[in-house]
């Protein structure tokens, strides 16, 4: 197994670890708090981690230094925010973690995403249905949601609803930005330099599909239900994950021996 | 023995993958010199190299690209 594949135990293994706590803990409230909080806070921490570890491995002056910064810095965010959660949240705190995991998740990805576009690279044809599909689980993921947090805050005026139209407005932003990303992965398929690419595709994709979980709840009824917990958590795992192994592969390829 | 192109083709393959690597080596000779890479020297190789330095440094870095850069020099100095 080359080192490139031995990355995708890091997602792999941490949806199942995941999985076999959540499950072997069940009926155990105060550990199952204690799971929901440190496992994916664990793993955003990695997903941290990777993308600094790449960022420190380019000079000052290379275009992907300040995307794989960001990246790490917004994954930083999300560890802390996903760790002070709990029962009696700083919900002001949390917000404003929310807003700069946000802020950096989106700048770093775009930076990623026209990569091509700066390296002069030619995408594959069918680039329009890529766009389209891409906008259309944009819309479904994260639009969804975010019309239904900006009523609740026209009606209610909760506090907790702004934490979800960030959230709406980032998630919905970096899936439409999947698309650039997945064609410069096949793009670049086959080559070392396609690897980074295509676990951060991954990573994307599993985040979509953890997102999942705000359009479920606005159709089921009842409080938060713990299985759509369960389901989509190990996603958000899997998606830490990738962004670590998407930073190692891309620390990996600048280290690499060209002789 | 490999032609100057198979040379710069082949290293190039092994960072953008065979398909990327072969249309960056037609777009850039023809841009850059005006022929089909296929018909390139290695003096003219050499030349190319220059014109696919951003590309290379945007997706590894500078400092790998350089090396990738040097490494190449010496495979088409050894050819020629």
């Amino acid at each position: 197994m080359t080192s490139r594949w031995r990355w995708l135990t890091v997602p792999a293994g941490g949806a199942v670890l995941y999985l076999a706590l959540r499950l072997g803990l069940d009926g155990k409230p105060e550990a199952v708090l204690w799971t929901n909080r440190l496992v994916p806070g664990a793993f955003l921490t990695l997903g941290s981690i990777g993308a600094t570890l790449a960022a420190v491995q380019f000079k000052r002056g290379d275009y992907l230094r300040p995307a794989w910064g960001l990246i790490g810095f917004g994954f930083l965010c999300i560890a802390v925010s996903r760790l002070l959660s709990g029962p009696h949240p700083p919900y002001e705190l949390r917000l404003a973690l929310t807003i700069g995991s946000n802020a950096a998740q989106i700048a770093g990805t775009w930076l990623l995403s026209r990569t091509w576009q700066v390296a002069g690279l030619e995408l594959p044809r069918g680039r329009a249905g890529v766009y389209g599909t891409a906008i259309f689980f944009a819309v479904i993921v994260a639009g969804v949601p975010l019309v239904a947090n900006i009523h609740e805050v026209v009606a209610t005026g909760r506090f907790t609803a702004w934490h979800g139209i960030v959230s709406s407005l980032g998630d919905g932003i970096t899936f439409v930005l999947l698309a650039p990303i997945t064609l410069t992965a096949i793009t670049l398929r086959g080559g070392l330099t396609g690897w980074p690419w295509v676990f951060f595709a991954a990573s994307i994709l599993c985040w979509l599909i953890y997102d999942l979980r705000d359009v479920v709840l606005l159709f089921t009824s009842g409080e938060n239900p713990q299985w759509v917990t369960i389901a989509v958590e190990p996603f958000r795992v899997a998606a830490s994950g990738f962004v670590f192994a998407a930073g190692m592969a891309q620390r990996w390829l600048a280290k690499h021996e060209t002789g | 023995m490999r032609q100057p192109y198979e040379v710069v083709r082949d290293r190039l393959a092994v960072y953008l993958g065979p398909h990327t690597a072969r249309n960056a080596l037609r777009t850039f000779s023809e841009k850059t010199l005006g022929v089909s890479p296929e018909t390139i020297s290695s003096a003219q190789a050499q030349k190319l190299l220059d014109a696919l330095r951003p590309m290379l440094k945007t997706l590894v870095g500078a400092a790998q690209c350089d090396r990738i850069l040097s490494q190449l020099h010496i495979e088409l100095e050894l050819h020629s």
